[in-house]
């Protein structure tokens, strides 16, 4: 298939790539785990103490309301958004008038920064004047007027919920992948008598599989990246509540100024986010098997 | 039947999410900060580009903005030129492809929050720091495996072995391929990444944040970010300086749609 | 088509970086001068002013670049993190902490021992401050400001509420409030974010007031204390809807736009409220409630602010910084920002009757106010301990929606503080 090469020649074409991608990927990667163990402010000396930040970690209840919020947040992404973006996907495959439109309409929010978008939904959630209250109040239900961002049952959702504006780019993924399936599939299992939902079932579904597994991947480390949320809506929410775990490891950098904790924190982000990829590429290629 | 309606029903409601939030801000940047606590939700009585003018006289927002073109554009100049010859190396076969390839591609599933302590650390030991230098060095990075599996799909698409073949016999080198004959051939990949590394670099916060904090390397993000402090909560200020804001994006996506798709589809690949 | 992008692309990256890299006369010193008086602030227009003219005058000898963030915690914050990359900003100002001097023990400060002479030494109110300012045998900081913390409140507000004359005691305080609750007006301006400044202003008057205004040197869990959060937690009914999250602008901006009545902050709020207010005469400065009808009031103080230099500098560089800060600090300069800025300086400054009147009524009476107190307490939020500091959003946070109690918020705040 390849034309054979020896190594000496493609050297120099690769060596730039590699030498990005090892120092910006491989590179931090042996970094997190040593001075994890340390306690550093990044001024003074290292003192090295042993599982001390883990053990901090574990007993905070800040680091263990991040860590839940933020798997709420990733359930809701492989669970909610995934599935939701597949079925517009599908929708839009039978390409009702207009699809074209409403593509852009639904990736629109993809291509503008997550902090504008952030301090738009900060003002909509505004008690005083934005317009989710003053829909509300102009509806006449004046009791759904909350006071979204500082309200400690609606703060969480509050700063959840803005991610659905990203399901345009699930969706697309989804879209594009469905395309290249070939339509002798569906003209075939027409003429079998299938409605139009069981030829998604059994046909559309399971040649997805790629795309699924690439859309899960991508959400959830996006989930795990996206600090741009709580800190700009909520500054970590009333009283800690909207914490994740970005918003806490950019705290402890920045704020706090405890390194050996930060890296500490990075690699428990680090082994959820690989190891939910790994899981994900594991358990759709076995179940790809039953399916065939 | 019901599909189209659903599909309508998605659509209003989506269109209200995205579009009407934009619009509003778009109204109230034309008010007065008074006139927009009395009445937040109307057309405002005496349009004024006042906003307008001082959201560039109060903050240097021209700077800003040329802080992230250049990031952005450097960035992605730097990207493209990593990862083409890299992705032309792939047409062969080579010792170890396969292991490159899962190195470069790793990149991807990395939660990229996770590593802001060390390149902080890198940048600071580079020198770079607080400056636009480690900023587009930490974005070429981080949009290489994207930039990479892009253009590498695209190529393999486009150029198949025969061309390579010929080009061979006729006496072309290793080296002549591919300037001659892979690289002007892998322009269409080679848009789409550039997008999306601009995309990338220029909507990105989390580490302009961290890598830079004199007002000269500030990017727009920063900007943002610092919106309502910046502004003494004068409102439709900090709403004239979010629509100049995402006003680039804007545009380039009206202009580029089609690339973007594409794109998207190649990483399914 | 494409041909022109590119060519296009490496233009723009061609001029820019020409840009960046600054083309610099060999001769002219220059050093960046980081800090976030907006041009809305009292001292901002002053001090860009005096920035300028010191260029003038030193025209192709030394320029000063400024660097400014309006953020004041993130632009602290970010001071830190530059100290920690190794690269601090070439002068600044920061609050000093007495209970952390990692930024003084970092050794990227610059020593200004041996330029300190005995007619600058004079040139500060009391010379004490200097020793205060000196850690391990050096001298790293110079004084600069020390903002006092007085209660503001809007007459107008005020009369509407039909309430005659500003509360003495924290009773009267308490049902002043609730006449204004029941007039329509929200009493106070507060907010919970970054250092919940306003919030920690009534709490570090409750504690003081409570306990005497050594209440911060023992320890953070006594009954006092437990009292002031009480008091505090009580003080979140009378606020607005954005207090929760809110930052200081928005707080400040309640009290501009006549939203809330009464506003707790230090004398740089005197420009924005002249500034923004459609009747800025209405605003009175008053001095704190005690808890004893004719008890003394004790005067709450912002840290000593003062300037720090990189020590990274080069020698002309320091010599520069150096003769900046003497010229800053001359008896002709200080006056102007003091006038002119509203402000209270570290910096001995003698004003006549009719510079008197030109700084204006707030100013005097913040002064007046000043000299007239029994004690002086620091807000404690400059002097805990970084750990402790930086959960003040939290635990107040906590306290006002009620998932902590007063006991916890005192509790939790010796434990972080220790």
């Amino acid at each position: 298939m390849f034309i054979r090469v020896s190594f000496k020649k493609v050297f120099l074409y690769l060596l730039p790539v590699v030498l990005f991608v090892t120092t910006f990927f491989i590179f931090p990667m042996f970094f997190i785990v040593p001075i994890s163990f340390f306690s550093w402010d990044g001024i003074s000396r290292m003192s090295f103490i042993g599982f001390g930040n883990y053990f901090h970690l574990w007993n905070d209840p800040g680091f263990r309301t991040a860590f839940v919020n933020t798997l709420y947040w990733i359930i809701s992404a492989i669970f909610l958004h995934v599935p939701f973006g597949l079925f517009i996907a599908l929708v839009l495959n039978r390409q009702p008038w207009g699809w074209r439109f409403l593509r852009a309409i639904f990736f629109l929010p993809n291509i503008l920064s997550v902090a504008s978008l952030a301090i738009l939904w900060y003002f909509l959630f505004n008690p005083s004047f934005g317009l989710i209250n003053g829909f509300f109040n102009f509806i006449g239900l004046d009791s759904l007027s909350f006071s979204w961002l500082a309200n400690p049952k609606t703060a969480l959702i509050s700063t959840q919920l803005p991610f659905i504006l990203y399901i345009g780019f699930t969706m697309l993924i989804f879209y594009a992948n469905i395309t290249t399936i070939p339509l002798e599939y569906y003209e075939a299992a027409k003429i079998d008598g299938a409605s139009s939902w069981q030829q998604d079932l059994y046909i559309t579904l399971p040649l997805l599989r790629k795309a699924i597994v690439i859309n899960i991947i991508f959400n959830v480390t996006f989930v795990l990246r996206m600090v741009e949320y709580p800190l700009i809506m909520t500054g970590g929410g009333p009283s800690g509540i909207t914490m994740t775990l970005p918003l806490y490891l950019y705290r402890q950098m920045a704020v706090a100024r405890a390194y050996g904790i930060t890296m500490a924190t990075g690699f428990i982000t680090f082994i959820i986010g690989m190891g939910i990829s790994g899981l994900t590429f594991v358990s759709l290629h076995y179940l790809g098997r039953r399916w065939e | 039947m019901i599909r189209k309606l659903f599909i309508w029903l998605i659509t209003v409601l989506f269109f209200c999410v995205v579009i009407i939030p934009l619009v509003w801000i778009f109204i109230s940047s034309f008010k007065t900060n008074i006139e927009f606590f009395s009445s937040p939700y109307s057309l405002p009585n005496y349009w004024t580009l006042k906003n307008y003018i001082n959201s560039f006289s109060r903050e240097p927002l021209l700077l800003y903005l040329s802080n992230s073109v250049v990031v952005a554009a450097v960035s992605t100049l730097l990207n493209i030129l990593i990862t083409l010859p890299a992705s032309y190396v792939f047409l062969h076969e080579f010792p170890f492809k396969k292991v490159f390839f899962v190195l470069i591609i790793f990149g991807l599933f990395v939660p990229l929050s996770a590593f802001i302590l060390p390149y902080f650390l890198i940048v600071s030991w580079l020198g770079l720091y607080d400056s636009l230098w480690g900023l587009i060095i930490v974005y070429t990075g981080i949009s290489a495996p994207l930039s990479f599996l892009i253009i590498h799909t695209y190529i393999q698409e486009i150029v198949n072995r025969e061309i390579i073949e010929a080009a061979t016999l006729d006496g072309a080198s290793f080296h002549q391929i591919f300037i001659r004959i892979v690289a002007p051939l892998s322009k269409g990949g080679v848009a789409t990444a550039t997008i999306f590394s601009l995309m990338i670099a220029w909507n990105e916060l989390l580490y302009a944040m961290i890598l830079t904090q004199s007002e000269s390397s500030r990017t727009i993000q920063m900007a943002i970010r610092f919106l309502v402090a910046t502004f003494y909560a004068d409102y439709p200020t900090a709403f004239a300086a979010i629509i100049i804001s995402i006003l680039p994006m804007v545009l380039i996506y009206s202009f580029l749609n089609r690339y973007i798709v594409k794109g998207l589809a190649m990483i399914n690949k | 088509m494409r041909k022109l992008c590119l060519s296009m692309i490496l233009v723009i990256v061609i001029t820019s970086l020409l840009l960046i890299g600054n083309v610099q006369a060999k001769e002219e010193i220059s050093f960046t001068l980081f800090h976030h008086l907006g041009v809305e602030e009292g001292r901002g227009a002053i001090f860009r002013k005096l920035i300028e003219e010191y260029n003038q005058e030193h025209q192709g000898k030394v320029k000063i670049n400024t660097s400014y963030f309006a953020d004041w915690i993130p632009l602290q914050e970010k001071i830190r993190t530059m100290v920690a990359a190794g690269s601090p900003p070439d002068l600044f100002y920061y609050n000093f902490n007495p209970n952390d001097l990692a930024l003084e023990k970092s050794g990227e400060l610059m020593d200004f021992t041996p330029y300190m002479d005995e007619e600058w030494r004079y040139r500060f109110i009391s010379p004490s401050i200097l020793d205060m300012l000196t850690i391990d045998g050096k001298l790293m900081s110079i004084p600069f400001v020390q903002g006092t913390v007085v209660f503001y409140y809007n007459k107008k507000l005020f009369d509407k509420a039909g309430i005659e004359e500003f509360p003495g005691t924290w009773d009267e305080f308490f049902k002043v409030c609730d006449k204004l609750k029941e007039s329509g007006i929200t009493p106070v301006s507060l907010f919970t974010s970054d250092d919940a400044w306003h919030a920690m202003n009534f709490f570090t008057y409750f504690a003081a007031s409570i306990g005497g205004p050594d209440v911060f040197q023992k320890p953070l869990d006594s009954p006092a204390i437990v009292e002031a959060a009480r008091m505090l937690k009580k003080l979140f009914n009378y606020t607005t809807a954005d207090a929760i999250g809110g930052k200081w602008a928005i707080s400040v901006n309640n009290f501009i736009i006549e939203e809330t009545a009464i506003l707790v902050d230090g004398p740089w709020v005197i420009k924005m409220l002249d500034d923004g207010m459609e009747d800025p005469d209405q605003v009175i400065a008053a001095a704190a409630p005690t808890f004893k009808e004719g008890e003394p009031y004790c005067m709450l103080t912002d840290t000593v602010t003062p300037w720090a230099a990189s020590n990274r500098l080069s020698n002309e560089q320091k010599e520069a910084v150096v003769d900046f800060l003497k010229w800053f600090d001359s008896e002709e300069v200080a006056k102007r920002f003091v006038i002119d800025g509203k402000n209270v300086s570290l910096v001995k400054v003698d004003l006549t009757k009719e510079e008197d009147e030109r700084a204006g009524v707030k100013l005097a009476s913040n002064i007046k106010l000043s000299s007239g107190a029994q004690d002086s307490v620091i807000q404690i939020t400059r002097i805990l301990k970084p750990a402790a500091m930086s959960e003040i959003p939290k635990l107040v946070e906590g306290l006002a929606i009620d998932r902590i109690t007063a006991e916890e918020f005192a509790k939790t705040l010796q434990e972080l503080n220790k």
